[in-house]
């Protein structure tokens, strides 16, 4: 908890990534609330959805975006500092958010199963069609391993930004 | 000796100028195999989800409605029993999010939809778009309970025949709009979403549908 104090105090004491934290924010936030609600709009994203948005899928944009525009600032002081940075996590995180509504009753997976199903029968059984149902169901346990996911990378960037000033190649004193 | 230390030192400044270089770091910072595959991944299924984000078409319509017959509490349909009046023929699943909303939508636009004298049949998906979920009596109890009682509004279960017709590749939640004369005009698979196209069908202005 201390490490990411820290690693904001010391990323945000800057006003060029303050603004680029909100600015990310601001940017992560539309795309979360135009695809969140997607799941009853058969999978339509954009502002076709916003009229679908509840509560709950505002408050977890919110949360997804602030977590997202501060990993995002993260990595642009990790890299800038010539640091290594921790995506993995991120890159799940961000997936599990949006492409689960994406997939719970658009075409997209009743699309790409059929065309697997006529091409290799023999890997496609019933079950393959229980995944829209499973995660249609499960919308919930999905929004929070991603933000799980999320804070993971959150941490793990906060824990190199503290690592940097020891990690950094310093200039050599000359002799 | 001293030669060797400055040969040293100037190796050393060299290094640390490359690795200040930008082409070093974005080598250094280059992301792993694994993470560009995932990101291509995602970049193809955002793609994809873009051009497939919904069911519905209108291209090669109208095209007659195929045969197909339902059995509703013990009594057989036909399609073609419903010529003469417009029809919206819906296949959902009870799991299924978007239907949900639908039915919502549908149900506080029920008075317009029955003076149009839209008739509207909501089958429940053969095995239920493959994953298990509630009786479709009790899914509209559930969500919308007042249309069980109105009389425009035919509930019941699609038969494996119906479904492999109508909906071959199992879509959660997919609806067809067949006017008077049998022809199908519309295909979309999210009402809710789409209720404009429904509205306008039902009242009869279904080419600004």
């Amino acid at each position: 908890m201390e490490i990411c104090l820290q690693a904001l105090k010391t990323v945000f004491r800057s006003r060029r990534y303050q603004a680029l934290a909100a600015a990310s924010f601001a940017l992560f936030l539309m795309l979360y609330l135009m695809t969140l609600p997607s799941a009853f709009t058969g999978g339509r994203v954009g502002f076709i959805a916003l009229p679908f948005l509840t509560m709950e899928l505002a408050v977890w944009s919110v949360v997804m975006a602030a977590l997202i525009s501060i990993i995002t600032t993260f990595v642009v002081f990790l890299v800038r500092q010539g640091m290594a940075v921790s995506k993995a996590s991120t890159v799940g995180g961000v997936i599990g958010g949006v492409v689960g509504p994406v997939l719970c009753c658009s075409p997209v997976l009743p699309v790409t199963l059929s065309f697997i199903a006529g091409v290799y029968p023999a890997l496609i059984g019933p079950s393959a069609w229980a995944l829209q149902g499973f995660i249609a169901t499960h919308q919930t346990e999905l929004f929070t391993t991603a933000t799980l996911l999320l804070v993971v990378a959150f941490w793990q960037n906060a824990r190199r930004i503290e690592a940097a000033p020891n990690c950094a190649v310093l200039p050599q004193a000359d002799n | 000796m001293r030669t060797r230390q400055k040969v040293k030192a100037i190796i050393l400044k060299t290094e640390n100028r490359a690795l200040a270089k930008k082409p070093m770091l974005r080598k250094h910072n280059k992301l792993p195999r694994h993470t560009r595959s995932w990101g291509l991944a995602l970049l193809i299924g955002v793609a994809c989800g873009m051009a497939l984000s919904s069911v519905s078409a209108q291209g090669g319509l109208p095209i007659k409605a195929p045969a197909a017959s339902f059995t509703i509490e013990g009594k057989e349909y036909r399609i073609a029993d419903f010529k003469e009046r417009r029809l919206m023929l819906w296949f959902l699943s009870t799991w299924c999010s978007s239907c949900i909303q639908a039915v919502k939508a549908l149900e506080a636009r029920k008075s317009k939809l029955e003076a149009y004298g839209l008739q509207v049949v909501v089958l429940k998906n053969h095995g239920n778009g493959g994953y298990p979920g509630p009786e479709i009596h009790d899914f509209i109890n559930q969500y919308a309970a007042s249309l069980s009682k109105t009389p425009n509004w035919m509930i019941g279960n699609a038969t494996a025949e119906m479904g492999n017709t109508y909906n071959p590749r199992r879509y959660p939640g997919i609806y067809f709009l067949t006017d008077e004369t049998g022809m199908l005009g519309s295909v979309d698979g999210a009402p809710a979403a789409s209720l404009d196209v429904i509205m306008n069908f039902a009242s009869g202005n279904a080419a600004q549908g």
